[in-house]
């Protein structure tokens, strides 16, 4: 039997700042060059979101104007189907505005509070400086630990409640706030990180390891052929270095 | 105060001459130092001049050029910022220059581009006659964080001036919102018509009212987010431009056949530059023109024979083939940039050269929202595509995840081994550098093969 994974973009036409397009697609491409099928539903403000339908969710980032326009939509239809499907072992990949949506709360530079999903507990502070630029975190699979390249450009920070685990380890940048060392969360089978734009392509472990998530989650086996990531790999190598020496 | 304004104004010429002589630009550090001896001296240098201001994402430079073609051709003395340094101190460089010891400037008008977050602190001491926003992109928000912010930095700076007309893109929801946020006079440029069959699929910048954040319906749309726009929740709408193209007639490679509106009057007009980002920048440029009551052949004349160069759709010759620059900073940019590539008919070889100098935008996350699966069935055309530039292994992944055959597709990070390779099919070459890719990139092609013009 053909597998296939269902992802459902959340607000594709609102969260998608800076390329984050680029994660849907090398999600999608990464399982056709593996003869998974992979059907994508963008899902946005009225639409009636099915969660029966999708194994996988991706949230991108946005900017504070259309937040309003998102935050009805999620308190009027999205919200509790949000957190069920976390709480049912779905993934998720929410990145910059789509991770701290994830999230409890956020209170503005100003002390506005907005409460958000709640799908995990994770609460942001806006603060008026923004953290900006290239920057390295650790990650874990089952073969152990790598590191992630990425841009971060958020002015919230981001803190774990207590039982919370972070993503990775911040090697080179801010992370979550530029005080703890964490970067992103995990829970359950979300990954949350500040991680934006086209955060996957240039990280193909990383992409690898939502798949397998994914699929494990649906058929029980993470089963995954290699692929050829010599491309993907040169991109990592050649900005680890550039990182790095700075 | 009248030695602190001879001082500043000599420093200025002084120090530019040195750098100059040393072989470097001299185009903002002089400002700096004119700045730093008489904090105001814009104010002196620029007061005998009536100023236009070019602002906006994206068509500046060219506006700017096919503006000057115009006052050139009317015979009004004029001096612009062509080296393209548009933040406060290169602009105040450029008046320095200009002017007499005395702070009296020697022409009777000054074109001026001006970036978005610098046309705020310009209009602080420039009495402005009229400023031009050609558009809003998202661009750089890295710098500037949102889009919305770029909005209201430009309408600060609009706010500042005195007795000022100002044109804009009625077809851009961003810009025309301007009309509610001033009292200033107000001149609508806009194009009336879709310009491609099929036009590239790309996240657009605006797709919510910006008045009260329903989305918008669309009678057309002629790229990005710019066409007919309306809010059916608010009532907002794209305003009737004053200057408009109403009809494209034919588009080729090398220009475009328009029909133009100058209120009453209509005008078959050649565009001398390709794409529909020139459609916008030649009406546009037509707006300014109308302001500065420039005789209406003279516009049709100027907008059918402007030359821009320095890498916006520049072509040359080297080594016998045909080549073109087509500087890239954003994703509309690059947008149109595939648009236009896609109706070439014949064979090419393209190169792509990004970089991530802060004069490019540190973040390449951008490159995604370039649509380059609009590529994917026109690779027959395309005999090769070179990828150079410091971030040249990001490009090469986006080209591979957008579905290219990646046997066709080259890293060359060395520019010599760029030209060499990319030249030696012998079939026109389009070249899309980023910014700082661009100058190294002209460097590289002055001291090698000396620039000759493809067309003059």
């Amino acid at each position: 039997m053909k597998r296939v994974i269902n992802i459902c973009h959340l607000y594709p036409d609102i969260l998608n700042l800076y390329g984050d397009y680029g994660n849907i697609l090398c999600m999608q491409k990464r399982l056709l060059w593996r003869d998974i099928d992979c059907n994508i539903d963008d899902i946005s403000v009225n639409d009636k979101l099915d969660i029966k339908k999708y194994d996988l969710y991706f949230i991108g980032g946005g900017q504070d104007f259309e937040q309003e326009i998102l935050l009805n939509d999620i308190r009027n239809s999205k919200k509790e189907l949000i957190r069920q499907s976390v709480e049912m072992g779905k993934t998720f990949l929410g990145i910059c505005g789509g991770y701290q949506l994830l999230g409890r709360s956020y209170t503005t530079w100003d002390g506005k509070s907005l409460d958000f999903i709640g799908a995990i507990d994770i609460r942001t502070n806006g603060i008026k400086e923004r953290m900006i630029g290239d920057y390295i975190f650790t990650c874990k699979d089952d073969k152990g630990e790598f590191n992630v390249i990425a841009f971060e450009n958020h002015s919230g920070k981001t803190f774990l409640d207590k039982e919370t685990q972070p993503l990775g380890k911040v090697v080179i940048g801010n992370g979550n706030n530029g005080e703890d060392g964490n970067e992103g969360v995990r829970y359950k089978n979300v990954f949350g990180t500040y991680g934006h734009g086209p955060l996957l392509p240039k990280n193909p472990r990383l992409a690898d390891l939502i798949i397998k998530t994914a699929l494990k989650q649906k058929y029980g086996s993470d089963e995954l052929s290699p692929l050829d990531d010599s491309m993907e790999n040169d991109a990592h190598e050649y900005m680890y270095k550039r990182i790095i020496s700075r | 105060m009248k030695f602190k304004i001879f001082l500043s104004i000599l420093l200025c010429k002084l120090s530019c001459s040195i750098l100059r002589t040393l072989g470097k630009g001299g185009t903002a550090l002089p400002g700096k130092i004119a700045l730093f001896i008489c904090k105001d001296i814009l104010r002196y240098v620029s007061s005998n001049v009536q100023t236009v201001i070019i602002t906006g994402t994206n068509g500046k430079t060219t506006t700017s050029r096919i503006i000057e073609k115009a006052f050139s051709e009317s015979g009004l003395s004029y001096f612009s910022n062509k080296s393209g340094a548009n933040l406060l101190s290169g602009i105040v460089t450029v008046f320095c220059l200009n002017s007499d010891m005395k702070g009296h400037n020697k022409y009777k008008y000054a074109i001026i581009e001006c970036d978005e977050a610098a046309f705020r602190l310009v209009a602080e001491y420039i009495d402005v006659k009229c400023v031009l926003v050609t558009n809003i992109f998202r661009d750089q928000l890295d710098r500037y964080g949102e889009i919305t912010s770029t909005l209201n930095l430009i309408t600060e700076g609009i706010n500042k001036c005195k007795d000022v007309t100002v044109c804009i893109n009625a077809d851009c929801s961003l810009c025309s919102h301007i009309y509610s946020l001033t009292k200033k006079k107000i001149l609508f440029f806009g194009v009336d018509t879709s310009i491609y069959q099929n036009i590239i699929k790309e996240p657009k910048d605006a797709l919510f009212c910006i008045k009260c954040q329903k989305p918008y319906s669309f009678d057309y749309v002629t790229y990005g987010h710019l066409g007919g726009f309306r809010c059916d929740a608010c009532g907002y709408h794209r305003m009737d431009p004053y200057i408009r193209v109403s009809k494209i007639i034919s588009m080729d490679e090398n220009s475009s056949d328009v029909q133009l509106f100058i209120g009453q009057n209509a005008y078959d007009v050649k565009v001398n530059l390709p794409g529909a980002h020139n459609v916008y920048n030649a009406v546009a440029a037509a707006c300014v023109m109308k302001v500065f009551d420039i005789d209406e052949n003279i516009i049709v004349r100027s907008l059918g024979s402007f030359e821009c160069g320095f890498g916006r759709m520049e072509k040359m010759f080297l080594n016998g083939v045909a080549t073109e620059i087509i500087l890239v900073k954003n994703p509309a940019g690059f947008n149109q940039i595939l648009n236009f590539l896609v109706n070439i008919h014949g064979e090419f070889v393209l190169a792509i050269l990004l970089n991530d100098e802060l004069a490019d935008g540190t973040d390449v996350s951008w490159i995604y929202d370039v649509y380059f699966e609009k590529l994917l069935s026109y690779q027959d055309n395309m005999k090769a595509i070179y990828v150079s530039g410091n971030r040249a292994h990001d490009m090469q992944v986006r080209l591979k995840y957008a579905g290219l055959d990646m046997n066709n597709v080259f890293i060359l990070k060395n520019t010599d081994k760029l030209f060499e390779k990319a030249l030696s099919h012998g079939i026109p070459l389009y070249i899309t550098p980023t910014y700082t890719a661009m100058f190294d990139l002209r460097k590289k092609i002055a001291k090698k093969y000396g620039i000759k013009e493809f067309y003059e």
